[in-house]
Order: structure tokens, then C-alpha cells, then sequence
């Protein structure tokens, strides 16, 4: 009886790669931060679509990765910067 | 990030998951230098947070170092599609293998992830990872028993000055003759970084240097030059390397014989043909490599210089003379 062998289909070296990165992360990491479920697409995009979208995502990802991220300050639009420059004249 | 949420929500929330996960990183030590995009995109997936990156394909046009195998000194910016498909199957491996979390977009992903559940065919393995000290010994033995990929892994962590050489040595001899030539190029380098002194891993890169394959002798030339393991053979095989049309084979070539104080009638010759076509065309890190090598083999090299396009090229002749004596001021410089 044939067999259709499954396969990872790439090559040696970057197999090897990603399965060397994956345990030099999980070792700094833990393995339980690296075996929590995945988060879909669609919560993430959930979150970035409303109204106040960084407060969702980062304190999504903070608990998530049980990562402390008070310290970690995330602007989207440099819109301050902005009116700066062009009112400097 | 100049975008608004609004104007793509998909692209912002992945910058900012990298973001988050890169500063996870740096806190946790393993970003103490710059982070290679391809081991974020790893850590990404690992960590559960690659459901926006499957639906990016990022694709350079930029051409890749030729040694994929060294993983350190020629990163990719990014995983490319087939590896970043095998993160998400190995990741939801780990977590029991779930085939409904993959990614729809990562088709083969399902296929990666039958195989990793049938065959176990990871280095990556929890016991790895929670073992409280990672020793060589159990490496040493991964390398030499484990699948290829795994055998690879294992390799990177071959050092020079521990109580399993032995072993070391043995693993590295298997793999340099293993069948897989990604197998054999990291071998090469293990036997390289790791000093190996063992005679028969010696006589088998030297073998190397005569492989069909560019960068396998390439590799096999170099580890042999840095090794200080250069024998007639080699320094055969190195000259030949002279003539070729290809930057990285040639320039293993000439970093093997530059280790030689003097060479052979017959390499001066092949050596003086590569040093015109470096001169032709206007490779000049390949001129002053040359000009430094051709002063460690000739009491005068400006004489032979003289006899070889004096008559014939005096336009090589001028520029010759001048990469030897800007060599010169360089030597005394660093003096």
C-alpha cells in the first residue's frame, strides 16, 4: 500500500534554525509563557478597531505574555511632534 | 509608527505585537544587541501572538549571504514563508498539537504539523527546555544520534575546551560525512569554532576542499585556513579555487594560501592570473588581499610584479605597485 508521507517541507538548515531560536527563547522565556492558547487574528483586530485601540491591545498582550509593560510608552501618531515643527516660523 | 488604527488595524496591531514582544525579549536577556527580524518573527509565533504575521508575506529582493548555515553572522531580516510556517505547525505542536489554531492562510502548515506528530522530529523538546542546566554531554549525544535538524541544532552548541572532545570530535567526524550537505556545512563549522585537533576530522575537511559543491569546499577551505591545517592538497585545491568566476570561492581560495609563507611555481601562476582579473575588474578588497599575500611569498614582490605586466600591462603594473605599498603603510601604521 502506498503511503503519502507527510512532510515539513524545508529544508534541514532552517528547520534547524527556527527549532534553535524556539529553544533559546523558550529557555529564557519558560515553557509555559510558550504554550498559552494563540490569540486569533480576529480579537486582536477586534480590539485595534475600537475606539481606544493601544489601552486594549497592550494590556491584551501584557497579560497574556505576563510581561509587565508599565514602563513601555506607545504613541500612534506623532501628531504633537507635528505641530511643533510647523509652528516654529 | 506613523500609521492611524484606522487606516489599517491589521499592520498597526502586528507592529505593536512585535514591539511588545521584542521589549519581552530585551528584558529577558536575549536582546542585548540587535534582535535579528527572524528570531522576533520566531518568538512571535512561539508565544501565540503569529495570527497577524501569517497573513503578511514579506518577500526580499536583497540577495542572502552565501553561507546560509551561519545563522549568526547572516540573519534574515524576517522568516521567510516556508519557515514561518513551520513556527506556527512547531508551536502548535507544543501545545498539543491543535490543527484548529493554525493559521488558514499557512496551508502546508497542516502537513509540518502530521509529520512533528508522527516522527517527534524536533530538537526543540520541552525536557530541553525545562532541564535546569543544559550540559554538552547530552548535546554531544543529540548530534550524534538525533535526525538531521536536530543534529544541527545540537552542533550549535559545540565549544572547544570541555571534558567530552572526544565525543565532540566523533559526532562532528559522523556529521561531516552524513549524507544531508546542511548536515556536513554545519559540521564543518563546529569543527572550526570547537579547534577540533582530532587528525581524522582534519583529514576529512581537508577532503572537503575537492567537493563538487561551492560552498561546501568554500566552508571546508576556510575552517582548514583558520585551523592552520593547510596541506599540499589543500593548497591545491585553494588554487584552483583562484580561477573561479564566483567572489566567496575565490576569496577562500586566496584566505588558504595567504596562510602559507611561500607556494609553487605553478600556484604563483594561477594566483598572478587572479590578481589581474581582481585588477581588471576593479575588485580592489580582493587587490589588496593579494598584494598583502604576494608580499608574504616574495622577497620582492615588485620585481615580479615588474616581470608580469611590465612590458605587457602597465596599467596593472601601476596599480599593483600601489596596492603594495598602500599595504605597506598600512603594516607600518599598525605598527
Amino acid at each position: 500500500m502506498l503511503f503519502l508521507k507527510s512532510k515539513p517541507n524545508l529544508d534541514d538548515n532552517k528547520k534547524a534554525k527556527v527549532e534553535f531560536y524556539f529553544l533559546q527563547i523558550a529557555k529564557a522565556l519558560g515553557w509555559q509563557r510558550c504554550v498559552t492558547p494563540v490569540v486569533p487574528a480576529e480579537k486582536l483586530l477586534d480590539l485595534a478597531g475600537r475606539s481606544d485601540p493601544l489601552t486594549g491591545l497592550v494590556s491584551l498582550l501584557s497579560e497574556h505574555l505576563k510581561h509587565d509593560v508599565t514602563d513601555l510608552d506607545v504613541r500612534v501618531t506623532p501628531r504633537l511632534l507635528a505641530t511643533v515643527s510647523s509652528g516654529g516660523g | 509608527m506613523e500609521t492611524e488604527f484606522s487606516c489599517d488595524p491589521r499592520l498597526a496591531a502586528a507592529a505593536l505585537v512585535q514591539g511588545v514582544v521584542h521589549d519581552l525579549l530585551f528584558k529577558n536577556g536575549l536582546a542585548d544587541g540587535a534582535v535579528p527580524g527572524e528570531f522576533l518573527d520566531a518568538a512571535v509565533v512561539l508565544c501565540g501572538l503569529g495570527s497577524l504575521r501569517a497573513q503578511v508575506e514579506l518577500i526580499s529582493d536583497a540577495g542572502s549571504y552565501w553561507d546560509a548555515t551561519r545563522w549568526d553572522a547572516a540573519p534574515s531580516n524576517f522568516l521567510d514563508h516556508e519557515s514561518l510556517t513551520y513556527a506556527h505547525a512547531l508551536a502548535t505542536w507544543c501545545r498539543s498539537g491543535n490543527a484548529g489554531s493554525l493559521p488558514a492562510e499557512l496551508g502546508s502548515a497542516k502537513g509540518a504539523l502530521k509529520y512533528l506528530t508522527k516522527t517527534n522530529d524536533s530538537f526543540f523538546q520541552q525536557n530541553l527546555v525545562e532541564s535546569d542546566d543544559l550540559t554538552i554531554e547530552p548535546l554531544v549525544e543529540l548530534a550524534a544520534s538525533g535526525k538531521e535538524s536536530t543534529r544541527i541544532a545540537a552542533m550549535q552548541f559545540f565549544h572547544p575546551g570541555h571534558s567530552f572532545l572526544e565525543q565532540q570530535d566523533s559526532a562532528i567526524l559522523q556529521n561531516l560525512r552524513h549524507r544531508s550537505e546542511h548536515v556536513v556545512a554545519h559540521a564543518v563549522s563546529a569543527a572550526q569554532i570547537s579547534q577540533s585537533a582530532n587528525s581524522e576530522v582534519v583529514e576529512e575537511l581537508r577532503f572537503l576542499t575537492d567537493n563538487r559543491d561551492d560552498r561546501l569546499r568554500s566552508k571546508a577551505v576556510q575552517a582548514v585556513a583558520f585551523m592552520d591545517q593547510v596541506d599540499g592538497f589543500v593548497t591545491d585545491n585553494a588554487a584552483t579555487m583562484l580561477s573561479s568566476s564566483t567572489n566567496y570561492v575565490t576569496y577562500s581560495g586566496l584566505l588558504a594560501l595567504s596562510k602559507l609563507d611561500s607556494v609553487s611555481e605553478d600556484v604563483l601562476k594561477l594566483a598572478d592570473r587572479g590578481f589581474e582579473r581582481a585588477l581588471h575588474t576593479c575588485n580592489y578588497q580582493f587587490v589588496e588581499l593579494f598584494a598583502a599575500t604576494y608580499k608574504k611569498w616574495l622577497d620582492d614582490p615588485a620585481a615580479h610584479l615588474n616581470r608580469l605586466w611590465g612590458e605587457r600591462s602597465p596599467e596593472y603594473l601601476q596599480m599593483g605597485l600601489e596596492a603594495l605599498a598602500a599595504d605597506l603603510n598600512a603594516a607600518e601604521e599598525g605598527e
